[in-house]
């Protein structure tokens, strides 16, 4: 997670890593990776893959995912679809309205590297712009290989410490 | 009225300012003078006997290092005598060309693109800006001397050096400053026009709805200035998806060219596929066999169903309604398996190619393709029941968006849009391409020419497009798939390559260099779910087309959204927005 | 002693009563996914815990272990006062709202309300009335311009909704010569007052619709135009006061429908407990509520204040004439 706030302030990264400490960051982990609410924001292709995602087929609110209109309540940005350099600071914006804690998913070749469009127009990979959790790959990725980034950001939740100091190894298995 | 006709009354009228006039590829061209441009254009659209009422495209075309350099080319068609005109003007770098925006409404943004892309002044455009990059971009990306990679900055370090740039290229902006997209909200602040005398005073205030909004169906940006929750004014700005396709499709052959118009109209990219290979054969003079041509057909049906149903269930849902889309979606899966069963890929197929299609029929497709001929007509009963006699939805889209036939021609908008406004006009029935003459459909009209009209319309012609299915799968005749021209086409028979020599060479040759085109230049468009979309293809004799240009129906369809900005609501540009169906892939190409 | 005891059970049920109204967004939360999920075929949360029954609490959770983000240039107390003013008032509702008849325990008359009010109706409106603060000083303190056009929505949709919906409920009060929510529900003992008061029923039901701003009348949130509406820049705990908020106004919707037209707790045909019988009612309305959100589109803002003005506010003046005629 590097330096970024996990969004409890003072609270944060300051307890021993004990019995109690894992427990309740377990519980805190649990709570972020079963609500995960991505932003309402499609870009390209891949967004009607992602929408494709949401319905009746594949339906991501299984996971308890649900699409958030408002950056302010959204856990996770999926970028689908391709950033031009016109739309790149709006992206950076979208990502800075986020609160924390806050994740980021590339999805489809445009996002991760800007694919087959290598042009004047084009961002060469989000990387450049948001710091990226999970990339999706595909031209567009489907439904079950978006699902699968989102099982993937969930792992990386399950391993994050919130309360607990970062730099301690883990005391037992949490 | 035929050809000679009314080439006839041109030459006529602009004795010795028409400098050439040729047919190429079924066309008639004229190259004129760019003085008599405006004058010539209101000529043929108001002259009874030629009725160019509709613009089709305008593009602007680079012949560095000839002089003169550009070449503004215009595409005209006659919706009462269903013919086409082409008019070429050729003008120097630093000469202007007057406006037609006059004469048709319509080439407002094809004039804006122009000048974005090559830096081609109109003059008399009433609103010259750049369309698809930010203000304060540097040089005109379409030119043949910016390189396709753009120059170094953050955002692209594959770049060329910033010092290699040619000081031709720098004329858009002040000397000296960075080409880094502006920040935000910045970009806005720079988009807006302030209206003159202070009129600005504090009763009204502006609104950016996007480019990150539920409803604008992609990255649109729309600055409203609102009175309270009345419109007064809408700015689109788009762009915000512009990827380069033209440019990138100048250094690709003409097979590599498939998988970029996939990733137009990403809805509906067996239609997109079909208009590249119509262009592209045309120029070869060629034609696909038969059953390569009821494939063709077959997919790009399914595809417009597959376009219709997600538009047809997003309106509602920008409406309020969230159920309908997830029912539309429903049914869009079932389209999507038979593509996939077809091409492998659910979304981006790439199956046609030149001369044919890549392969076969996958074994079972057609029971599959019935079963879906047989259930899906029953399920847009649900959505009718569920959707189309709800009053509340009827009183959001009723009487709302109304665009009246002539303004729909004048703004050159395309299929349900246009249809949605009375104008019978169908490119399937009156321009038929491939194996549409042999095929029995309706073409639905309505009067209305509101948002209900328009959603109306896709519902029906989803219907439309059950039965041209059907016809195709009861008619389609066995025979190859693509044409035998080893030279351009992979063999039929694939084990020959292993036989022979000669096939072996031929299979190498198209699949690393592609094929020759002859020079020449072409324009084809087909029926799109959106409306017509065009592909303009320029060859000079090489692998790879010297330019391609897409008349994309979204693009143009998106412009008449400034018809909404007198007296309409917040929550009627969402209407209007999801019943005019922009893909803003195929928008910002 | 006495009054040592009558203060304790008063307090004992003000404690259940707000405990019961808090934990209700849960279960509510996980039925209207639920719901959604199955009226749009699929299946809704299912990964956490049985059936997804968790879904809700995680969602809790996160909410408030999220970072509290005010914007810069918010107006910080009203920001933060808004989502309290919102919350408040729904449960301050509850009052004076009878759950049942009184039963007796250990010898003890126990009543299945806090205080029989005799102006209970009034209480409630007057009470109710307060929540829209919330919005409009969210909406207006966040600095934004989609959360002010929500707020504003909210205000003017409110105004124009209580005055038929307080209208719409005189005839109630007519029939049953009391404003006291008791003597409502005992007067429907044998006839409910749905079959005396059809128009009051449809004109308070519709602008309880509009009360709960659910959709066809959710205006001030609007996901397809204001993108979140007066809370789009609410995040973490602030934002779930105003989800509370939001569900137990439907619940009171629905049990004011139930009290004034469905005959509270009384049963019929079928015998069984009167509280029971109560719950089930208000159940069918809050499923009622839910099914028109995932079925209609939402009505615009002007269409929307037409039939608050041209439609609702005479038939519920019509209502209270036909009411008066038919006593006399």
């Amino acid at each position: 997670m590097g330096e970024r706030g996990l969004g409890l302030g003072v609270l944060e990264g300051r307890f021993p890593n004990n019995i109690l400490f894992t427990t309740v960051d377990s519980v805190i982990n649990w709570s972020r990776r079963s609500a995960l609410w991505p932003e309402t924001f499609g870009i390209a292709c891949c967004a009607i893959e992602m929408l494709a995602s949401g319905c009746a087929r594949y339906d991501l609110d299984r996971f308890g995912i649900v699409f958030r209109a408002s950056p302010r309540q959204s856990d996770v940005m999926v970028i689908a679809g391709t950033v031009t350099k016109k739309f790149a600071p709006v992206v950076k914006l979208l990502y800075d309205q986020m609160t924390e804690p806050r994740w980021v998913i590339a999805m489809g070749t445009c996002a991760i590297s800007g694919g087959v469009y290598n042009t004047y127009a084009v961002v060469q990979g989000s990387e450049l712009i948001v710091p990226v959790d999970v990339y999706v790959p595909g031209c567009p990725p489907r439904p079950e290989a978006l699902m699968h980034g989102f099982l993937l950001l969930q792992e990386k939740i399950k391993k994050a410490k919130v309360l607990r100091r970062p730099d301690e190894e883990t005391a037992g298995s949490a | 009225m035929s050809e000679p006709d009314f080439r006839a009354r041109i030459e006529e009228r602009f004795a010795g300012r028409v400098r050439e006039a040729y047919s190429s590829h079924g066309m008639l061209t004229l190259v004129v003078d760019k003085e008599i441009i405006g004058e010539l254009c209101r000529f043929l659209k108001e002259d009874g006997d030629n009725r160019f009422d509709y613009l089709s495209d305008l593009c602007g075309v680079d012949y560095h290092p000839d002089t003169p350099r550009f070449e503004v080319v215009y595409h005209l068609y006659s919706i009462p005598h269903r013919h086409r005109l082409r008019l070429k003007c050729r003008l120097g770098e630093d000469e202007s060309i007057p406006s037609v925006t006059a004469v048709w409404g319509t080439a407002g943004w094809h004039e804006r693109e122009a000048y974005d892309m090559y830096g081609i002044v109109f003059d008399g455009h009433p609103d010259l800006r750049r369309i698809y990059m930010w203000e304060g971009f540097e040089g005109y990306p379409l030119r043949k001397d910016f390189p396709v990679r753009g120059y170094k900055d953050d955002y692209n370090p594959f770049g060329e050096e910033e010092a290699e740039r040619p000081a031709s290229q720098a004329r858009a902006s002040a000397a000296g400053q960075h080409s880094k997209p502006p920040r935000f909200h910045q970009s806005i602040a720079t988009a807006r026009v302030e209206p003159e005398g202070g009129a600005r005073a504090t009763k009204e205030m502006f609104l950016n709805l996007g480019p990150q909004h539920p409803s604008t169906h992609g990255v649109l940006q729309l600055v409203l200035d609102l009175e309270g929750e009345i419109i007064e004014r809408v700015d689109p700005i788009i762009g915000y998806l512009h990827r380069g396709t033209e440019k990138l499709a100048e250094g690709f052959t003409y097979t590599q060219v498939f998988p970029l118009t996939d990733r137009l109209d990403y809805l509906c990219q067996p239609s997109n596929n079909q208009a590249y290979a119509l262009a592209v054969e045309k120029l070869l003079g060629i034609e696909a066999p038969e059953r390569a041509q009821y494939i063709r057909v077959m997919m790009t049906e399914l595809s417009r169903i597959s376009g219709h149903l997600l538009i047809s269930g997003a309106l509602p849902m920008d409406l309020g309604a969230l159920t309908a889309l997830l029912y539309t979606m429903r049914e869009r899966e079932m389209i999507l398996d038979l593509l996939e069963m077809i091409t492998g890929a659910r979304m981006h197929t790439s199956y046609c190619r030149v001369g044919g299609v890549r392969e076969d029929l996958p074994e079972g497709f057609v029971e599959r393709a019935e079963e879906f001929c047989r259930i899906f007509p029953r399920r847009i009963v649900d959505y009718e029941r569920l959707v189309a006699e709800n009053r509340m939805f009827l009183k959001r889209t009723r009487g709302i968006g109304v665009i009246s036939a002539e303004n729909a021609i004048d703004l050159g908008l395309g299929g349900p849009n246009l249809r949605g406004s009375g104008v019978d006009w169908d490119m399937r029935r009156d321009n038929p391409y491939e194996i549409y003459d042999r095929l029995d459909f309706d073409v639905i009209v309505r009067d209305g020419g509101d948002c209900y009209d328009r959603w109306e319309c896709r519902m029906e012609e989803m219907k439309v497009s059950v039965k041209i299915i059907e016809q195709c799968l009861r008619q389609m005749p066995d025979g190859p798939v693509k044409v035998d021209m080893p030279e351009i086409a992979f063999p039929l028979d694939k084990q020959l390559v292993k036989s022979s020599m000669e096939a072996l060479i031929h299979h190498f040759k198209v699949a690393a260099h592609g094929f020759k085109v002859p020079k020449g230049e072409a324009y084809s468009s087909i029926e799109a779910p959106k409306g017509e979309l065009g592909f303009y293809i320029i060859s000079d004799g090489s692998e790879k087309p010297f330019r391609v240009k897409v008349r994309a129906p979204s693009f143009i369809n998106l412009q008449a959204l400034h018809l909404i900005a007198k007296n309409g609501y917040i929550a009627d540009i969402i209407a209007f927005l999801g019943s005019l169906d922009p893909v803003m892939a195929e928008v910002d190409k | 002693m006495e009054l040592a005891l009558a203060v304790a059970l008063i307090t004992a049920k003000v404690v259940i009563v707000t405990a019961i109204l808090l934990i209700l967004p849960i279960p509510l939360t996980w039925l209207e996914r639920k719901i959604a999920g199955h009226i749009q075929q699929r299946l809704g949360p299912m990964r956490v815990g049985w059936h997804g029954v968790l879904q809700p609490v995680a969602d809790g959770l996160k909410l408030l272990t999220k970072e509290d983000n005010i914007p810069v240039e918010a107006d910080r107390r009203l920001f933060k006062l808004a989502p309290i003013i919102s919350l408040v008032p729904p449960f301050v509702v509850f009052v004076a709202i009878p759950f049942g008849d009184s039963f007796s325990l250990l010898g003890a008359e126990i009543t299945l309300y806090i205080s029989d009010m005799n102006v209970g109706l009034l209480f409630i409106f007057a009470v109710a009335g307060l929540e829209v603060y919330g919005v409009i000083f969210g909406g207006w303190a966040s600095n934004s311009k989609y959360a002010l056009l929500g707020s504003l929505r909210c205000c003017a949709q409110l105004i124009s909704y209580e005055i038929p919906m307080g209208f719409s409920v005189i005839g109630v009060v007519m029939l049953a010569q009391s404003m006291s929510l008791l003597d409502i529900v005992n007067a429907q003992a044998d006839v409910w007052y749905v079959v005396y008061q059809p128009l009051g029923f449809f004109v308070f039901f519709v602008a309880g619709l509009a009360e709960a701003q659910r959709i066809p009348f959710d205006l001030a949130e609007a996901e397809g135009e204001l993108g979140a509406g007066f809370h789009t820049e609410y995040s973490g705990m602030r934002f779930s006061f105003f989800m509370i908020s939001e569900y137990v106004v439907m619940v009171t919707i629905s049990v004011l429908c139930v009290i004034l037209f469905f005959g509270g707790w009384n049963g019929f045909l079928i015998p069984l407990p009167p509280l029971i019988w109560f719950i089930l009612k208000v159940g069918f309305f809050i499923y009622l509520f839910m099914w028109f959100r995932f079925t209609f589109p939402r009505y615009r803002y002007d269409q929307l204040m037409a039939i608050g003005w041209k439609v609702l506010l005479p038939l519920s003046l019509a209502n209270i004439l036909l009411t008066g005629l038919f006593i006399v």
